[in-house]
């Protein structure tokens, strides 16, 4: 499915009318620009999407050619999305920044009576505490999301975290890892790491519940007169039994060949069977369907 | 040693990276992989080019830099503060 995005006009994104010169373009991107510059506004969320959007109408109309292209309605408003990139901001609130500047609280440390209780002089918690619980996202294959395993995590102070994935770790689940959040201060305990798994989406495999769906498509003969044929599940390729007279549409089930469960028992694999031609055309089989008198109308139940 | 050019901003090469070290916009540490600049200067650097193309004249983006440090470390400081009132409801919570 694809996503529409509806697209502003660029020249009502940056204010200005049609007719507006170059450089009456750029002072209108640089008023914008410096109000809603995502390091300038480092807790707004909103900037930040405005700023995409006016850099966006600035690629467009900044430059003389794309601006007449556009103009003519060669290209639209669409076509220029910036590739993302990182802010000065996304790194430089981490404690561990060179260039984070503690002289903005400075005052308080020294001369307030419950920020020092809280606060050395350092900026650092002076009480014990247990520490918080942090929390991260981990994105997971499809197939190591059912079969589990261990993966890392590096945390953005560049340490690694293990984590163990138990088998049949479904999108959304969160695993509780103990002590591994931030750490406590003058002997707390530690916080716990909560992370969020998301699956991504497999090529073939559906996941409802503890059933794996399947589409299998199967060749014109192999519905007509059955037989066996390979189907693959998550822990690999098995044979199953297509029976004689299979449409397109049939189920059928592999009992134990779904995801795994906590009690050790797994789901079903639900495989639907889809009869497909051959790719080219084959007049070998045209000319034997040519001959062949079938009478039966799949559209009856459709009164046409 | 090569930089990893992921994180680098096009529009500025070395030798503006060396100006803007010696105008202490920038600092350069040695560090284990043997290069000179970490992602968070390859980040202050794209925001430097950015002021620099706003219009912002070399005589202030030394005051815009100070300033916007200064934010990030009360920004620090209050998520500091937060996490602690956070930890601390939830050891009642616990108890």
């Amino acid at each position: 499915m694809t996503e529409i995005s509806l697209v502003a006009d660029p020249y009502t994104v940056l204010g200005v009318k049609n007719d507006a010169s170059q450089d009456d373009i750029q002072k209108a991107y640089r008023k914008l620009a410096k109000k809603l510059h995502p390091d300038l506004n480092p807790g707004n969320k909103r900037a930040e999407e405005q700023f995409k959007d006016v850099s966006a109408a600035y690629d467009l109309l900044g430059d003389p050619a794309k601006r007449a292209r556009f103009d003519r309605g060669e290209i639209d408003a669409s076509g220029v999305e910036r590739p993302q990139h990182h802010f000065y901001r996304d790194f430089a609130e981490r404690g561990g920044s060179p260039y984070t500047d503690d002289s903005g609280f400075a005052d308080f440390a020294t001369n307030d009576d419950i920020l020092s209780q809280i606060f050395g002089s350092d900026g650092r918690v002076n009480i014990r505490m247990r520490g918080a619980d942090v929390h991260y996202r981990l994105e997971l294959d499809f197939l190591d999301a059912i079969n589990g395993g261990k993966r890392q995590i590096t945390l953005p102070d560049g340490s690694v975290l293990d984590v163990n994935i138990p088998p049949g770790t479904h999108d959304g689940q969160i695993l509780r890892l103990r002590g591994k959040g931030r750490p406590g201060t003058r002997g707390g305990a530690p916080g716990d790491a909560l992370v969020e798994i998301e699956v991504r989406p497999h090529r073939i495999f559906v996941r409802k519940g503890d059933d794996i769906h399947v589409d299998l498509p199967i060749s014109l003969s192999e519905a007509v007169l059955g037989g066996k044929v390979k189907a693959p599940t998550p822990t690999g390729a098995v044979t199953m039994t297509v029976p004689k007279w299979s449409n397109t549409g049939t189920v059928l089930r592999l009992k134990g060949k779904g995801v795994p469960r906590v009690d050790g028992s797994r789901g079903d694999e639900l495989v639907t069977l889809r009869v497909m031609l051959p790719e080219k055309p084959d007049p070998e089989l045209e000319k034997f369907v040519a001959s062949w008198r079938g009478s039966y109308s799949p559209r009856q139940a459709m009164e046409v | 040693m090569e930089q990893p050019e992921f994180f680098r901003p096009a529009s500025v090469d070395d030798e503006t990276l060396d100006q803007w070290v010696e105008a202490g916009w920038l600092t350069q540490h040695q560090n284990l992989s043997g290069q000179r600049f970490s992602d968070v200067d390859f980040a202050r650097a794209r925001l430097i080019r950015d002021l620099q193309d706003l219009g912002v004249n070399d005589d202030s983006i030394p005051i815009v830099l100070g300033l916007v440090d200064q934010l990030h470390g009360l920004r620090h400081l209050l998520r500091e503060l937060l996490l602690t009132i956070k930890a601390q409801r939830q050891e009642q919570d616990r108890a």
